[in-house]
């Protein structure tokens, strides 16, 4: 064998899989070459080297990082995805279900506004307690929705927008009522 | 800790209980530490590896393989992220006289001479390790360090197990001539 075909058997024996008679004949050539002998001596050094590295302590803090790191759902929930489309998601639904929210709430309004008998009977608690009936029902909807996405987390930004809307529409609805009069409306129902 | 008791750890993680995923953290974080550090030659994204290692691993949890070991899946995971910095990063920033040694254990003042050299060897392959190519690398680390098999290693890393061969053999290759060249050098 030459110097070429002993580089491989070098490599078949650093792997472990050269036969006994391959093993005999590499240690032969070995033996009487010098070339070969400084090559293998230096391969048996780094593969040792390399399998005497023992593993390396890890900063005490991995642990508790990865733990105060980990994504709020579930490993194998419904929609198991990606943080960041947890996130885009929960953020789709708590825009949608608001805007969805203060589009019924305005609509119910105007409605009630456009017959002064309705609007004249609604004290300003009941119009109160009316927005967050709606607010109620629609709220209720989209919080399961967010929930059976993503076990729940971001609840408490649809509240705070919630929160949000209803505040606004109490102050429209104050200042509406006090720029017009309920008599200039004709009432067309 | 056994396999068997990973898997468990990993069922109880999927019914529901976070904290199991601790104990499965705190078992395997030295290893994937290691790895990341000796991957990346940076102690600071080792760390950030390691802990994307396991947050990934925690995520996609219900898709880990129960036939499988759970200690090579982490390690398919820490691999893909290690060899996607490095590819991110280019070409290696360091240099074998660069800084405190890098993926090897801290050394005892008092320690023999022999002790010393061998540290000091140490020292020259992990830091001739961030002079290999990606593959090379994972491969060399993942065989001669972390003991898997080529059969395991191709599975982890989705390349045939001739390529994982070939690149361990580069790899052993140029660290031996580093070895040559460094104790030639100290000859001098």
């Amino acid at each position: 064998m030459n110097c070429d075909q002993i580089a491989l058997k070098i490599d078949s024996y650093l792997d472990g899989v050269l036969s006994e008679q391959e093993s005999h004949s590499l240690t032969q050539h070995v033996a009487t070459c010098s070339h070969c002998s400084a090559r293998f001596a230096a391969l048996l050094r780094a593969v040792a080297v390399l399998e005497d590295l023992p593993d390396l302590p890890a900063p005490d803090e991995l642990v508790p990082d990865v733990l105060q790191n980990l994504p709020a759902y579930r490993p194998g929930a419904i929609f198991n995805i990606s943080a960041g489309s947890i996130a885009r998601v929960e953020w789709a639904l708590g825009l949608s279900g608001a805007a969805g929210t203060a589009a019924i709430i305005v609509g119910l309004a105007w409605v009630v506004r456009q017959v002064p008998a309705w609007w004249d009977s609604l004290g300003a608690v009941g119009r109160v307690l009316a927005g967050l009936a709606v607010k109620g029902a629609v709220g209720a909807g989209e919080s399961a929705a967010i929930v059976a996405a993503t076990c729940g987390e971001p609840l408490m930004y649809g509240l705070l927008i919630d929160v949000a809307l209803l505040a606004g529409l109490v102050l429209v609805l104050t200042a509406w009522r006090k720029r017009w009069s309920p008599k200039s409306v004709v009432l067309t129902l | 800790m056994s396999e068997s008791e990973d898997r468990i750890l990993a069922a109880r993680v999927l019914g529901g209980e976070k904290n199991a995923f601790g104990a499965l953290a705190a078992k395997h974080r030295d290893a994937m530490y290691s790895f990341a550090l000796r991957m990346l030659g940076d102690r600071e994204q080792a760390h950030d590896a390691a802990q994307e290692t396991f947050i990934r691993a925690y995520t996609r949890l219900n898709t880990f393989d129960q036939s499988r070991r759970f200690r090579s899946w982490l390690f398919a995971i820490a691999a893909n992220i290690c060899t996607d910095l490095l590819r991110r990063r280019g070409k290696p920033t360091t240099s074998l006289d660069d800084g405190p040694p890098i993926g090897v254990p801290a050394g005892d003042e008092a320690s023999p001479s022999d002790a010393v050299e061998k540290r000091d060897l140490q020292r020259t392959v992990a830091a001739a390790l961030q002079h290999l190519g990606p593959a090379e690398r994972t491969v060399v680390i993942l065989k001669h360090i972390h003991g898997f098999t080529y059969e395991e290693i191709s599975e982890m890393t989705d390349m045939p197990v001739g390529t994982a061969k070939s690149h361990a053999h580069r790899a052993r290759r140029k660290l031996a001539e580093l070895l040559q060249h460094v104790e030639r050098d100290d000859a001098r």
